[in-house]
């Protein structure tokens, strides 16, 4: 029972491990933003990034260090006050919102491997390299679902 | 499934919000209770009946169709 209302040791055990994860995902962050820009000062101009992959770098990288930092305020802020961290995790716990949240990625799973199917069906002959990007991904996805699923099923 | 979530609630003039509190979830999952639009979990469902001083039987009305 103590698994699905969750204890309020436990939720403050978690938001302590996402901030842990989030200076991660900062530090991850900076990397790839100071990568693309110095990378090539660094290792060599034979390791110099063309213009869209240091945009791509520069974008992740941005965005890992905002979003880390906003997760990082958010739980430094539910740990300093009692009622709204009591708040958040009736919210996280509540088994009709935990339901809810399995249903949401269930039927969005599914609706994911119907349309990646009718793009595979509509790319096969236009541009075959997307089209085989995308019959591995799904065969990956349907795989996992596989895997996953057996193992639910000898531990539950 | 029927309830008596929502009579047994105002018979002690409790909010929803007083009754989710108690239990441990949020004012919705009360409310889709009383509506009949979700149901309990066994542990849920019992801690209802625990609070109110009564079995789960007296405040969940299960029917064949529910079985």
């Amino acid at each position: 029972m103590s698994g699905l209302f969750g204890g309020k040791r436990d939720f403050e055990k978690r938001i302590r491990m996402r901030i842990a994860a989030s200076v991660v995902l900062v530090i991850a962050g900076l990397a790839a933003v100071f990568l693309a820009l110095f990378g090539s000062d660094l290792f060599g101009p034979q390791y110099s990034l063309d213009s869209w992959s240091g945009g791509f770098y520069m974008g992740t990288g941005c965005g890992l260090t905002a979003a880390g930092m906003i997760t990082i305020i958010k739980n430094i802020r539910l740990l300093r006050n009692p009622a709204s961290r009591e708040q958040k995790r009736l919210e996280e716990y509540d088994e009709r919102n935990l339901y809810l949240r399995g249903k949401t990625m269930s039927i969005a799973s599914y609706l994911l491997i119907g349309g990646m199917y009718v793009a595979i069906v509509i790319l096969g002959g236009i541009r075959p390299a997307v089209a085989q990007v995308l019959i591995a991904v799904e065969g990956i996805f349907v795989f996992l679902i596989f895997v996953v699923n057996t193992i639910l099923r000898k531990i539950q | 499934m029927k309830t008596r979530i929502q009579e047994l609630r105002k018979e002690r003039k409790l909010s929803q919000e007083e009754l989710a509190l108690a239990v441990g979830v949020t004012r919705q999952t009360i409310t889709s209770l009383e509506c009949g639009k979700y149901m309990a979990s066994l542990p849920l469902a019992y801690k209802l009946a625990r609070y109110f001083g009564m079995n789960i039987e007296e405040v969940f009305l299960f029917e064949e169709d529910d079985l």
